[in-house]
């Protein structure tokens, strides 16, 4: 339901509900990505930690494809403004960080022992790159190089 | 919720000791309300009733909200450094560890005393009788010369030491000093 209301754009939704929804969705990709570290360091054995997996079900709804396009959508929509003062640098940060948080743990998975994580990670790498991310980015630095973030 | 929300939003004073914001979440363990917030969500039963709901519509913001604020406040990297200790436990002690000194309580305080001279020395205790003449010239007077020094000052030959005299080491040593 929070996620809808955000990708929709509901009145209800201000800037502040989509930064604190962008950043919660990055805290739960670093747990991920946290526990899986920590639970393979604390395998001893090294058989056991080649079996680690990545325990992906608690964030499985941050990995479907509508998900991206939420990111790509604000990332395009933030860079697009008309005018330069419209461009709000903390909603950029924020869906910059979770972009970050997409492309550690999508790392961590293509170096991962087990074959499944490494087909995750080929699969969600094909949905996730479009072929005009980096020029979004390198407008959005553009923009937010003058502003300050809060 | 609301109000949960707005009590939740109240930062940790950093001049104070106290880190509300965890105690808060601490209580709110305690007394169930994580839970009483869960069977609110998910008491409306099937997937249909849930999505028509007008109420959970117009507090699911809140409801963001008390999530960022709840968690958000521990960073994943801290929660899993203590794998072997109790995790939720080291979670609430790390903040509790920052502002702590990190000075070990065996060691004295350190006090600048000022004598009526202007002279300033650091002393650990305020009672202590020997900071009274710290800084007095008296001692510096009767200060002993070094033997070291005194050996270079004295000449190594006198004038009542004859050539023809034998004499034994341990006299040359004593006429050396």
């Amino acid at each position: 339901m929070i996620f809808d209301a955000v990708y929709k754009e509901e009145p209800r939704v201000t800037q502040k509900h989509k930064i604190y929804y962008f950043l919660l969705c990055a805290w739960a990709i670093d747990m991920t990505r946290c526990k899986y570290q920590a639970a393979k360091e604390s395998a001893t054995d090294p058989h056991v930690r080649c079996m680690v997996e990545f325990d992906l079900s608690p964030i499985a709804q941050l990995m479907q494809f509508p998900h991206f396009e939420l990111i790509y959508k604000t990332l395009y929509q933030e860079v697009t403004r008309e005018k330069k003062k419209d461009f709000k640098v903390n909603t950029f940060n924020a869906d910059l960080m979770l972009f970050t948080e997409y492309l550690r743990i999508l790392t961590d998975m293509s170096v991962s022992m087990s074959m499944n994580d490494r087909k995750n990670s080929n699969a969600l790498m094909a949905h996730m790159f479009r072929h005009d991310i980096a020029k979004v980015l390198k407008e959005g630095f553009y923009l937010a190089g003058s502003e300050e973030v809060i | 919720m609301v109000l949960i929300r707005n009590l939740l939003q109240i930062p940790n004073n950093d001049l104070d000791s106290a880190q509300l914001h965890e105690e808060f979440l601490v209580c709110m363990i305690r007394e169930e309300m994580f839970d009483s917030l869960l069977f609110f969500i998910q008491s409306e039963g099937n997937f249909g009733a849930y999505v028509e709901s007008k109420l959970l519509r117009k507090l699911d913001m809140v409801l963001l909200e008390i999530l960022f604020h709840t968690f958000t406040c521990f960073p994943p990297e801290k929660i899993f450094a203590g794998q072997k200790a109790n995790i939720g436990c080291d979670t609430f002690r790390f903040r509790r560890y920052e502002n702590v000194a990190t000075r070990n309580s065996r060691f004295q305080p350190n006090f600048q005393y000022k004598s009526s001279t202007g002279a300033k020395k650091i002393i650990h205790k305020l009672m202590d009788p020997r900071t009274v003449d710290v800084t007095s010239n008296v001692h510096q007077q009767k200060k002993p010369v070094s033997r070291a020094k005194a050996a270079k000052v004295q000449s190594l030959k006198h004038s009542y030491i004859e050539e023809n005299v034998t004499v034994s080491l341990s006299l040359v040593a004593a006429g050396c000093r």
